[in-house]
């Protein structure tokens, strides 16, 4: 019902979903964008109020919806910069190594929450996404596909393979949960 | 030269060399995606990495809800838009203009529902089509026909009889004593539609229909003896 009230201009309805989806929103986003990822949280909260009066789905849809337009935003942010820099900078966990703590201290340190997503950043880019838009965002996996762009099994081999690799990284000596 | 190879059912269940023991862990992974708890008999790597995920869906921490105070903002101006807001349209003399504005439509379209009203039963007096008790009311407002009168009115000229064709008047119309004027003489008293039939069918009364009762005039419309 909350999404229904914030539609109809209820603002603490909208706070209550904003307070409930911001966090994993950016932990999304500082992943796939790194410092970024308050500017692009913020463009992606604009356009989300912009078409929230239109949108029809429950609240499961709405977090898809809401994820594919930070998903989005952030490509078109990256492009941006790309032709603003000579340089073509690869997007994701590359972009992401450079504000997170090396990996090897990553898993020498207590994996709280910015460490994990650490670890989840030093995956190859897709893997990485699909983690985070299923354990992250919660999401299923046909809608992870749809956002994506991949089919259900694809996203499931993709997320399998990326578990696995973090499994590895978390099983090695010295390492504490 | 060595013969066709086995067929596949002599070589049951032997694992891809690179994949040895992987699908046995993919229902494990499949509940770590799905925030499920995984049994106390999953291996160890996966159990660290399930509760490694758990801090993921902690409550945010400080500076995890960063933004709030803009997206509010934004939701309230996307919320009321320049048009409704209280400081722009909102204003008591917009109110007012308004509520100006609708009064005065209203009262134009209740002037002319009445204007229609009175003119449709206006029309339907000449006629003859009111009820007696308003039809007797338009005969003394505005000259309409009596209700006797208009009844033959309205049935003579509906049905026209053998033996009086076209729109001829009822009889009883002309033995009216209401109708009893002088030849010639208009009753400017009975309005427009009395007078155009006076006159000229006055002065051929007929007894068509002599066991039809006498309608009897309208006493303060009653004339002064006839003139002689």
């Amino acid at each position: 019902m909350t999404l229904a009230e914030a539609q109809a201009g209820d603002q603490e309805a909208f706070a209550a979903l904003f307070r409930d989806i911001q966090p994993s929103l950016l932990r999304y986003l500082q992943v796939i964008a790194g410092q970024a990822a308050d500017d692009l949280a913020g463009e992606t909260w604009l356009q989300v109020i912009s078409g929230l009066a239109g949108f029809r789905g429950d609240e499961r849809a709405f977090k898809a919806w809401l994820f594919t337009i930070a998903r989005h935003r952030t490509i078109d942010w990256a492009r941006s910069r790309a032709r603003r820099q000579a340089l073509p900078q690869k997007l994701g966990p590359a972009d992401a190594r450079q504000v997170m703590p090396d990996t090897a201290d990553v898993v020498l340190e207590r994996l709280e929450t910015r460490s994990v997503l650490a670890a989840i950043a030093t995956l190859p880019r897709d893997q990485a996404e699909i983690i985070l838009l299923r354990v992250v965002a919660g999401l299923d996996a046909p809608a992870v596909a749809r956002i994506v762009g991949k089919t259900p099994v694809a996203v499931r081999v993709a997320a399998h393979r990326g578990l696995r690799r973090l499994a590895v990284v978390l099983d090695q000596p010295g390492v504490t949960v | 030269m060595t013969g066709p190879d086995a067929p596949s059912g002599k070589m049951p269940r032997v694992p891809f060399p690179g994949r040895a023991g992987r699908d046995e862990d993919d229902p494990l992974l499949d509940l770590i995606l799905d925030r499920q708890p995984l049994p106390a008999s999953a291996p160890a790597g996966l159990l660290a990495l399930a509760d490694s995920f758990d801090g993921l869906a902690t409550p945010p921490g400080t500076g995890e809800m960063p933004g709030q105070a803009a997206a509010l903002a934004a939701f309230r101006r996307a919320s009321w838009p320049a048009s409704t807001r209280p400081t722009a349209a909102g204003s008591p003399g917009h109110r007012r203009r308004i509520r100006l504005r609708a009064g005065r439509a209203r009262l134009s379209a209740a002037v002319a529902a009445v204007i229609m009203a009175l003119s449709g039963t206006a029309v339907a007096g000449y006629a003859g089509a009111l009820p007696a008790s308003l039809q007797s009311f338009a005969h003394r407002m505005i000259g309409a026909p009596a209700p006797q009168h208009a009844a033959h009115h309205a049935h003579g000229a509906a049905e026209p009889r053998a033996g009086h064709p076209g729109s001829q008047p009822s009889p009883t119309h002309a033995t009216s004593p209401a109708h009893r004027a002088k030849p010639g003489k208009k009753k400017a008293i009975y309005g427009r539609g009395h007078r155009s039939q006076t006159g000229k069918h006055a002065k051929k009364p007929k007894r068509a229909h002599p066991a039809r009762p006498q309608p009897k005039a309208h006493p303060s419309r009653t004339p002064g003896p006839p003139e002689r």
